[in-house]
């Protein structure tokens, strides 16, 4: 009787369990359907890799910074970019204005720019203006759009360097096959 | 033994179970502090000015760090046993025991799926590539399908303690998968976490290491039987 009576209880809090997940997706749902709903502009602006590349035509300083963890930055990032997480910025504080010098454009980025848009907003925070994030999606997007990326694996660093600057100089010649 | 021997056993009975309640309270704040700490950029900007999906990617971290908190709370509940908890007057019975797990597999679960849901609301479909835990596909990917298999962990761990009746003597071996499912969650959290090593948060691992340490200590100290475990 007693066991049958546990043997309920567990199940009714396995239910319970998978159920609490229904509410946190509707949320979600919700959530989602909101922000399609988009009627603001967003507080970090997310520019797109024609404009970056426009940027490294006109010879204007574009930094990349790859807020990943070092061993992902060490398997493939964008040429020239810094590792620097939101970690790493915390530690840093305000001295991270005075090393990235007067930049024209800081792009933050990651896999999907989840951890990029933190970074960029922390950057806005320490009032590093022009910080942005891809509207490709981070380094995904931009391995998608065709564009060179540097680290083991892939071409060394001069090399990585010299096709991003002959995107820039022709984006055509980049464009990911379709 | 004399009075003293029994006064002092007493009162040291009741520094230990301060201890005690101050590091859960510390390991049970503090996440949530560092989740504040590193998302307060967004709360002076409205929903509509976030990225999409990246109120959920929030959430699903803030389900992560309480995942780490709560895990570790079980597995320091279990392995001090229930002969050293009832001497120190902090024993919740089983019911206690099941409902920390139910908690863990709960945030496990929402800290997955808000996951899966933010990069797919983000994509614009269903990010299939997560779904399926993948240990060789780079350090990312390999990190993320640590966690998944700590979540199978978990969840077996707990069907084999709701079947221990059916199971006799193996649930018992097999409840301890717990521990790898644990350190697998450490890991995760460890290598892809942003808050995990960021001050607040290594301060929670601080307590919730000092429970873990006194859990131990107790369970031998206890010398409990294994008939008087709640794990």
């Amino acid at each position: 009787m007693q066991g049958a009576r546990r043997e309920n209880n567990s199940r009714k809090a396995w239910l319970l369990s998978l159920l609490g997940i229904v509410p946190i997706l509707a949320v979600a749902a919700g959530i989602s359907v909101m922000s399609a709903r988009r009627s603001v502009p967003l507080i970090v602006p997310a520019v797109s890799a024609e404009t970056v590349l426009s940027y490294i035509r006109e010879g204007r300083k574009v930094i990349f910074i790859d807020s990943r963890e070092s061993a992902e930055f060490a398997e493939s990032h964008i040429p020239g970019a810094i590792n620097v997480s939101l970690r790493d910025l915390e530690e840093l504080g305000p001295r991270a204005k005075q090393l990235l010098q007067d930049p024209d454009l800081v792009v933050a980025y990651c896999l999907k720019d989840f951890r990029g848009y933190e970074v960029a907003r922390a950057l806005q925070n320490l009032e590093v203006r022009d910080a942005a994030t891809l509207s490709e999606q981070g380094i995904n997007g931009w391995k998608k759009r065709g564009l060179p990326v540097d680290g083991a694996g892939s071409e060394d660093d001069k090399e990585a360097a010299r096709k991003l600057q002959a995107c820039a100089e022709s984006p055509q010649s980049c464009k990911a096959p379709s | 033994m004399n009075t003293r021997t029994v006064v002092s056993g007493a009162s040291a009975e009741v520094g230990v179970t301060a201890i005690v309640r101050v590091l859960v309270v510390l390991a049970l704040t503090l996440p949530g502090v560092q989740w504040l700490a590193t998302s307060q950029t967004i709360w002076a900007v409205s929903l509509d000015q976030l990225p999409k999906g990246q109120i959920l990617y929030l959430l699903s971290k803030l389900a992560a760090l309480y995942a780490i908190a709560v895990f570790a709370l079980q597995i320091s509940y279990g392995i001090s046993g229930a002969r050293a908890r009832s001497m120190l007057g902090i024993d919740l019975g089983l019911r206690f025991h099941r409902a920390l797990g139910f908690s863990v597999l709960f945030l496990l679960l929402a800290h997955g799926g808000l996951f899966v849901a933010a990069v797919s609301v983000r994509a614009g479909h269903f990010a299939s590539q997560y779904a399926v835990p993948d240990l060789f596909g780079g350090y990312y990917v390999s990190r993320i399908a640590l966690g998944w298999w700590a979540g199978v962990g978990v969840l077996l761990a707990m069907a084999v303690a709701l079947c221990r009746t059916q199971l006799k003597r193996i649930w018992r071996f097999a409840h301890w998968l717990s521990i790898p499912a644990a350190a697998a969650v450490v890991v995760h959290s460890w290598s892809i976490g942003t808050e995990s090593r960021m001050p607040i948060m290594l301060s929670a691992y601080l307590c919730m290491g000092a429970l873990l340490f006194l859990a131990t200590y107790l369970r031998f100290q206890f010398s409990a039987s294994p008939k008087n475990t709640a794990a």
